[in-house]
């Protein structure tokens, strides 16, 4: 197995880790950027299929990144840490281990879904998906689409469709409007992101697409061609949209199973996208040489992520003795208090994308919440009435949560549900995070080898 | 052969060159440097496989290598699609498609 050695390994290269791949080079430090795209940016700045002339944010970020003298390490997936930062990976060439004095956790956000009848449809896709469809692959999601969720992420997609071209048939948020109107100070305190939501929203209305504030998706089936989706308003009273796909979520929420499988502690934070990493004012986590940083830590977008990248590459740095103290301190200060002014839209933005408490007090029993085992709510329903209070438990009880995609899909709908029956959100821990973090081929595990390279032992004597 | 659609690709957008990959032995127009999930969801295929007890469609999700939901065949490998890039020639299978049960 190849092995490599690093100072500072960084998992993750969107905002946060190519960022503070950068700041951690620049100060000497011998860092290896780990990610399983083919290019740094993340899911905000995806790189487009084919490498093109300096276009934007990400172009700029990935050039920046190639001058600064740190290594990558691209289309590598890690799979467990053991031992002392030992990090296993998965890549093209087979397995690969990396030795690494710190390590940086910047793995980024992923997007909850709460389950309704039809959500396991072929046509039905992620909001998050929408926008690596537009950014990676130049490609609609559909022509005539309806786009669910909370937050900012369902109007930046809806935008982009009619941008290029295509009719959205319902734009659909769980949020009143006033909740919008409420985080206008926050907006406010960003111009220029509050500016380009504005411009969505008004293009939007201005070519008459539908905006259904305090609506959810009740249902979706096939019609062969395309979907049925039916959208209900918060009394319960439904509407019919043909379309030919519709992009749903439900917030974003902190990917924090590396933290977890390393034995760092969590803690619960609504308006930062639920369970967090404990960490000191730097991004220091809470065992040693560990940092964490971006929509990984705390779900506040890819402005603030820059800021945190960089304090963390600081904080590694200096732990690593490679800049004093009286050298690292100002420059802290400095991404420190940046990293605080941009939290407060992050929070407002947060406050949008919370969960209500009653998310799926109507989904019918015969719903599939798992995909993965195809588990349905009921079996769900019953475990939670005989006794089960966690999403371990439920694991147990029903095989929820432990196929292939390893509860990255369904945690939430299991959470939403236990919610349900009483228990509150912080009292529910994300389930143990085991290895493989991620599905390893056979071959991930053991590389190539020769018959002759076994090593057999000597036949005992007849 | 299913057509490179123009509807769903955006036109303005850069993309490497043309080429041609087998699905279940089905040649799909596609473009270098695309994943397979996004080739196949631009030629308007959704359903890649069937779920395990109810044997209900699926097609991708996340786009993102989490979901799981868009695993395919390629050259007799089990792989994500969004995760796969087309090359010309690429023959790729849906896992279950030959499979009458499902």
């Amino acid at each position: 197995m190849q092995t490599l050695h690093a100072k500072l390994a960084i998992i993750g290269a969107g905002p946060a880790g190519s960022n503070a791949a950068i700041r951690a080079a620049s100060l000497g430090v011998d860092v290896l950027l780990i990610d399983e795209k083919p290019a740094a940016g993340g899911q905000v700045y995806h790189a487009p299929d084919k490498p093109q002339a300096l276009r934007d944010e990400g172009d700029r970020l990935r050039k920046r990144l190639a001058n600064s003298g740190a290594r990558c390490l691209f289309e590598h997936r890690l799979w467990h840490i053991g031992g002392e930062r030992h990090l296993l990976l998965d890549g093209p060439e087979g397995p690969v281990k990396v030795k690494a004095k710190a390590i940086l956790i910047a793995t980024g956000a992923i997007e909850r879904w709460h389950p309704f009848p039809g959500w396991t449809l072929p046509g039905v896709i992620g909001l998050a998906a929408a926008t690596i469809l537009f950014k990676a692959h130049g490609i609609m999601p559909g022509q005539r689409v309806v786009v669910a969720g909370p937050g900012p992420l369902a109007p930046l997609v809806a935008n982009l469709i009619r941008e290029a071209g295509g009719s959205v048939v319902a734009l659909v948020d769980p949020a009143p409007f006033s909740a919008w109107l409420r985080a206008t100070p926050a907006l406010l305190t960003q111009p220029e992101q509050a500016f380009r939501g504005a411009r969505w929203i008004v293009s939007l209305k201005r070519s008459g697409t539908p905006i259904l504030h305090r609506h959810k998706i009740q249902s979706a089936t096939s019609t062969g061609t395309g979907l049925m989706v039916e959208i209900a308003d918060h009394k319960g009273q439904v509407s019919q949209f043909d379309a030919d796909a519709l992009c749903v979520g439900a917030g974003l929420q902190p990917t924090t199973d590396t933290a977890r499988l390393i034995g760092a502690d969590i803690r619960y934070d609504a308006l930062l996208g639920g369970w967090i990493p404990v960490l000191d004012s730097d991004g220091r986590m809470s065992v040693p040489f560990a940092y964490a940083a971006g929509d990984g830590a705390a779900v506040r977008g890819a402005i603030p992520a820059v800021h945190a990248g960089n304090l963390a590459a600081l904080a590694a740095a200096l732990d690593l003795g490679h800049i004093e103290a009286r050298q690292a301190e100002p420059l802290m200060k400095t991404e420190r208090r940046a990293l605080l002014q941009a939290t407060r839209l992050g929070k407002a933005m947060g406050r949008l994308m919370m969960p209500s408490p009653d998310a799926l007090g109507d989904l019918p029993d015969s719903s599939v919440v798992c995909r993965c085992e195809d588990i349905d709510a009921a079996a769900v329903r019953a475990a939670i009435t005989d006794g089960a209070t966690t999403v371990n438990a439920l694991k147990s009880a029903t095989r929820c949560a432990m196929g292939p995609c390893g509860g990255r899909v369904c945690v939430e709908g299991l959470t939403a549900l236990l919610e349900q029956s009483g228990i509150a959100r912080e009292a529910i821990l994300p389930p143990t995070a085991r290895t493989p973090l991620r599905p390893v081929p056979l071959s991930g595990l053991t590389g190539t080898f020769e018959y002759s390279d076994i090593p057999l032992p000597e036949p005992s004597p007849a | 052969m299913s057509t490179a659609s123009p509807t769903l690709r955006i036109q303005t957008f850069a993309r490497g060159e043309a080429c041609c990959f087998l699905l279940d032995d089905e040649p799909i127009a596609a473009f270098e440097g695309e994943t397979i999930a996004a080739a196949l969801w631009a030629v308007g295929i959704r359903s890649l496989r069937h779920s395990p007890q109810r044997k209900d469609p699926r097609g991708a999700l996340c786009f993102m290598g989490s979901c799981q939901e868009c695993k395919i065949s390629v050259d007799g490998v089990l792989q994500e699609a969004c995760r796969t890039r087309v090359r010309h020639g690429l023959q790729v299978h849906r896992i279950d498609h030959a499979d009458p049960t499902r």
